[in-house]
Parts: structure tokens; sequence; C-alpha cells
């Protein structure tokens, strides 16, 4: 499995957002949210555009990839297009060759999680043999430049993984969840055959945050409550299912969504700091790019080597959820 | 819990001095913004073992709101 991340250019500090919400200082951002800088995408950058460098950056490394990608999953939910999705204007913008398969599919911050899952699937049934998976995301372009809470928190980036069928040996067992209960409490309204976008009121959520229905709107308590309820059940089964303990596990690796949330997550499901990871500090959440990130950051690092247990964990939108482990090789 | 370690517990959520914490005082002269709704939430989960429903947080005025839901 072999992994890059890209992030734009534009960087957006804390100092950049107390300038505009004076009483949000830099040090209160930092302490309550955990970031210090999130990358934003310029104003004519893509996730598109974003995906296409990380994946030449990949190609740029590893030139024998190219040629034998023959299956392409994009994960976005801000396409360039209504239709035809991403995957097909990726597959030409890369040269990839037409003879390949290729799909976009919406998910957020489970996106990674459920991609592998399909890889899985494509690779173990040799429908594919080169699997390319990307995730990119530009969400700071969807919150409302008066929401001080979301543009806090989110930042954009693009991820390419290519996997073959011996990745996807290392891939374990997967437990998923969906809720379509939850679908009002993460969401972006309008702009969808059922409210088209249009003039929408100016509404306010917590301390003075704005949003309209054309805006990103995240309701923070019950989005709390969700990952609470359902994230520790979620690593239980999927240990259960793996044939695995706690103790197994070199990293758990859960959807960077909030230093808050995750940090109480680890106190619940008393995970010690050192096997459980957290830093978003120069990224924000960068939904479905956020698992593939600290990835990346662990397999440089050497944290994570060859032979070493992960959890991978991912949540949020939809509701949806899911969780594997992973065999590092 | 007792009543004395359910004020220690909600003047170390808000960052005031005990003597804050009284039933009538309203949640709007506390800090009662989107990062201390989810403290009030973990403090439930954490300290209780309950799930605070986010649609019951928002019918919180006073901290009497909250000593109520906290027995």
């Amino acid at each position: 499995m072999i992994i890059q991340t890209f992030f734009p250019t534009k960087a957006i500090t804390n100092r950049d957002l107390e300038k505009e919400f004076p009483e949000w200082t830099a040090d209160k951002i930092q302490q309550k949210v955990g970031i210090v800088s999130r990358h934003v995408a310029s104003e004519d950058e893509t996730p598109l555009d974003l995906a296409e460098q990380a994946c030449n950056a990949l190609f740029g490394d590893h030139p024998e990839i190219k040629g034998s990608i023959d299956y392409l999953l994009f994960c976005t939910q801000n396409p360039d297009h209504i239709l035809p999705g991403n995957s097909s204007i990726l597959q030409n913008r890369l040269g990839l060759s037409t003879e390949i398969g290729a799909l976009d599919y919406n998910l957020g911050c489970s996106g990674y999680v459920y991609g592998l899952s399909l890889a899985k699937g494509l690779l173990l049934s040799h429908t594919a043999k080169g699997l390319l998976l990307v995730t990119a995301e530009a969400y700071t372009k969807r919150i409302n430049p008066k929401d001080k809470g979301n543009r806090s928190i989110f930042g954009d980036a693009a991820t390419a993984t290519f996997l073959t069928e011996t990745d996807a040996r290392n891939i374990g067992e997967f437990v998923l969840g969906t809720d379509g209960n939850g679908a009002n409490n993460l969401i972006i309204k309008n702009g969808g055959l059922r409210f088209p976008q249009g003039n929408a009121e100016e509404k306010s959520y917590g301390s003075g945050n704005i949003y309209t229905d054309n805006d990103l709107f995240m309701d923070g308590p019950e989005i709390f409550n969700f990952t609470i309820e359902r994230v520790p059940t979620l690593i239980k089964k999927t240990l259960k299912k793996n044939a695995l303990e706690q103790n197994d596990i070199k990293m758990f690796i859960l959807h960077q969504a909030n230093s808050y949330i995750l940090s109480f997550l680890r106190k619940i499901t008393r995970i010690p700091e050192k096997h459980f990871y957290l830093n978003m500090l120069n990224t924000g959440n960068t939904v479905s790019s956020t698992i593939p990130v600290a990835l990346e950051d662990l397999l440089n690092s050497n944290i994570i080597q060859s032979g070493d247990k992960v959890l991978v964990a991912g949540f949020g939108v939809g509701y949806s959820y899911g969780a594997t482990v992973l065999t590092i090789s | 819990m007792t009543d004395e370690k359910k004020i220690e517990l909600l003047a170390e959520l808000f960052e005031v001095e005990e003597s804050e914490i009284i039933p009538e005082k309203k949640l709007s002269e506390l800090k009662w913004d989107s990062m201390n709704m989810l403290g009030l939430i973990a403090l439930f989960k954490g300290e209780l073992d309950i799930i605070l429903p986010a649609a019951k947080l928002r019918t919180f005025t006073t901290v009497n709101d909250i000593l109520q839901e906290m027995k």
C-alpha cells in the first residue's frame, strides 16, 4: 500500500482567524480544537485539482504505478460537476488507460474506510489488479465566512493510495454502520435536487456562528453524542471480528474530527496515548483524508512498521461509520 | 454523586468560582457556548455515564436545569 498526500499551498492560521474574530484568540483556538493552521484550496482549486496533484506526486515517486492502475475510486462530496463524476475526468487528466473501471462515491469522514472495503472486494475478486483510491475534499469552500466554529476545524487535502491484491490480503474484517437519522446533523442542505441553491436566510448556532442552508451545517453536540455512542462499540466489535485484543493494536487511527472529541474518546476507550493517533495541528479536519494523512505520517516517521497492526475508524456525515484492522507491510 | 461534587465539576467546566454555581444562575451569564456544551456532554458521560441528548441540552437556561438532569 503506497500513500501520497497533497495539501493546497494556502493556509489559514489561528492568527488569521483572530483578525476576523477578535474574541476568538489564536491561543484559545489551539487550546479548544488542537489546530494551529489548516490548508485551504484557492478560489480556482477544486478537490479534483487537489486529487490530480496527489496522484501526480505519487507517480513522480513511483513511476511504475501509473501503468498498472486498472481501477480508480474517487471519494468526494464536492465534485466539479453534477455529472459526470470526478473519476472519469481524473482518468483523462492523469492519462490513465481507458481500459479501467472508475467511479465516484459520496462519503465524508468514513470515506477512506469504505474505500478500503470496496478496494478489498475488488482486488480479492480479481475485478481489479492495481487500484487507486483517491480522497479529496475542500469543505472550506462550503463554510460560511462568518462561521468561525467550522472555519477553525476544517482543512482541505487530497490523498492517493495505491493497492494491489497483496495489500488487500492485509486488510482485515470490517464493521460498518449507517444511520440516516443523523442526516440533518451534518449537512449542506441546498444545492441538490431536493432544495436548489438560492437565497437563504442567515441563521446562527452556538456562540454567534452564522450559516445559511447553502452552507455546511454541523450540530456539534449531536455529532459528539453520535461519536461517544457508536465509536467505542465500533472499536470493540472490530477488534472482536478480527480476533484481536486492544493490546494487539500498535496504533488506533480514528478520523481526526476534532481534538476535543478525540481526546474524550481516548479517555473512555482507555487506549494509552502512545497507541492513539491525535494530530490535527497543521491540517485540521480534512474529512475523508484524515486517515490516509495519519497513515502517511506514521509510516514516514517509522512509528508504524512492517508487521504492525493498526485499527482505522472513520465516522461522521451520514451518519456513516466503519472500521477495520490493517497489517502494515 | 454529592451536590458538592456536582458544583465542583460545573465550576471547573465554566471556569468560575464554585460560589458562582448557584441553581438560579442563568447559563447566559456563564460561558454557555458550543465548547462548553460539548464539555457538559463529556461531563455527563465521563462522570455519570449518562448520554445527554442535544435536544435536552438546548432546553437548559439555568444551572438548576443542569443540576436536575444530573440526578
